[in-house]
């Protein structure tokens, strides 16, 4: 055997994380369990890209880190608990507003750092790949009980991130397309690879194979909506022009 | 043409009579000749009732219907109108927190390939039904049974198969050939079945 199946596992593997590359296709929702006083929140290594964040039914809207240091030029300093004077451990999930009273001054700084309250802004917050920060500071706590349903009844009570996910056993391709397309893939790269076994025309000719399918899925997933607007006509097709209106004769003015 | 016609074909044209390919390598390779173009062309349309479920924005069709491959249209039984497709931008234009909005449903916004969202939602369990509009997947073939493709189009399966056949021979250029024949009727195809349906009609594609 040439190719082992553990080689071409890992290449289906390859194949799967290849195509949520290519496009977003994997919707996952969830509630997240909120803390009061903390703004970060760090997100599972499963995401992709943040779709959309609401706080309880109402949407927060997305800003950048830049903006949010004009918001609020606290936040430039990164957040840290324990000890004061800038030692102690860095712990870049936590908020602590008390750390930052009128009495300590931290790196200069004195007095509140972050509003607290009912969250309007979030970014995503430089010190972590995927940590998520909102703005103002959370001031309440909504645990999570098991069983909240993110797609209906849980959005008017809890934060419900919205994202795009890698995939795993339980969130996968479609059906009608996983097989073909990862196929074409490992074959496509099996076929490349050094030594026995090789064979580059087999290579570009499943890297075509592969090439099509992912436009052909990225068609269907992205062209799902489609609005159309049926209207009737005397079944020729429309003159785009201008809108009918009286022309006075080019001599006109002439006597 | 049916599955076993087809079958014949393809064998005289890898000129293979049980030697080279079995009748099940022919047979699994029709079906996924045939899965694979019902997917890409949407050639087979069904439609099926769902119930509105009472608080729930997002319908995941995916789950819900077992064919379901892409939506085409909704239609409300209980207001006796059409559900109109929008965007999540145009849904946030109406009001930051459209999901948890209760009333009517008048609209749906495909989010991906199976979740639908519906705005607005009902708050009663007993709201009513929905007809869908969908675009299925491919069923399972049998001897007798014929592919649900336009005869004109029939023999799209007989090149996917053909070149399917060739390439675990690895005859690249000879599967080349067949291929292309095939992703250029697919094309075909595809055309066909987005202008057929209404000929006599325009039809105005608004991207919101």
């Amino acid at each position: 055997m040439i190719f082992s199946n553990e080689y071409l596992q890992s290449l289906f593997d390859d194949a799967e994380a290849e195509i949520t590359n290519r496009l977003n296709c994997i919707y996952y929702r969830w509630a997240e369990e909120i803390n009061e006083n903390q703004s970060i929140y760090i997100l599972d290594t499963l995401v992709r890209g943040v779709k959309r964040v609401t706080w309880k039914g109402k949407l927060l809207i997305p800003i950048s880190f830049q903006e949010l240091c004009i918001l609020n030029p606290a936040f430039v300093i990164l957040q840290e608990v324990g000890g004061t004077g800038g030692s102690g451990y860095f712990d870049p999930t936590y908020f602590d507003p008390a750390y930052f009273d009128t009495t300590t001054d931290v790196s200069g700084f004195t007095g509140n750092l972050g509003a607290v309250g009912t969250p309007l802004y979030y970014c995503l917050y430089p010190n972590g790949y995927r940590n998520i920060c909102f703005y103002p500071t959370p001031g309440e706590d909504i645990p999570l009980t098991g069983g909240e349903d993110p797609y209906g009844a849980a959005i008017s009570t809890h934060c419900i991130i919205s994202c795009w996910r890698n995939t795993d056993t339980t969130y996968t391709l479609p059906e009608y397309m996983e097989r073909r397309t990862k196929k074409a893939y490992a074959l496509s790269k099996a076929f490349a690879i050094e030594g026995k076994g090789q064979d580059l025309n087999a290579s570009r000719y499943y890297k075509a194979k592969f090439d099509y399918l992912i436009e052909y899925f990225k068609s269907i997933n992205e062209g799902v909506f489609v609005a159309k607007q049926y209207q009737l006509t005397g079944g020729q097709y429309p003159v785009r022009s201008r809108l009918a209106a009286p022309v006075l004769p080019a001599s006109f003015t002439e006597i | 043409m049916t599955r076993d016609e087809l079958a014949a074909r393809i064998n005289r044209n890898i000129n293979s009579s049980g030697v080279f390919y079995t009748p099940n390598d022919i047979n699994d390779s029709i079906q996924d000749a045939y899965d694979e173009v019902v997917a890409l062309t949407g050639v087979i349309e069904k439609a099926t009732t769902l119930s509105f479920t009472a608080n729930l924005t997002y319908y995941d069709f995916g789950a819900l219907i077992s064919d379901f491959v892409s939506l085409i249209a909704i239609w409300n039984t209980t207001t006796k109108r059409w559900l109109f497709p929008i965007s999540e931008r145009k849904l946030d234009q109406f009001r930051d927190n459209w999901e948890i909005a209760n009333g009517t449903p008048e609209y749906f916004y495909p989010v991906n390939f199976r979740y639908v969202a519906i705005y607005k939602k009902p708050s009663v369990s007993d709201y009513g039904n929905m007809y869908v509009f969908y675009r299925a997947a491919a069923d399972t073939l049998t001897g007798g049974a014929t592919p649900k493709i336009p005869v004109e189009y029939a023999d799209i399966l007989e090149h996917y198969v053909t070149a399917d056949m060739l390439e675990q021979q690895r005859e690249w250029v000879k599967a080349t050939d067949y291929q292309n024949e095939y992703v250029e009727t697919l094309g075909q195809l595809k055309t066909h079945v987005m202008q057929h349906r209404i000929p006599a009609r325009i039809h105005t594609l608004v991207r919101g």
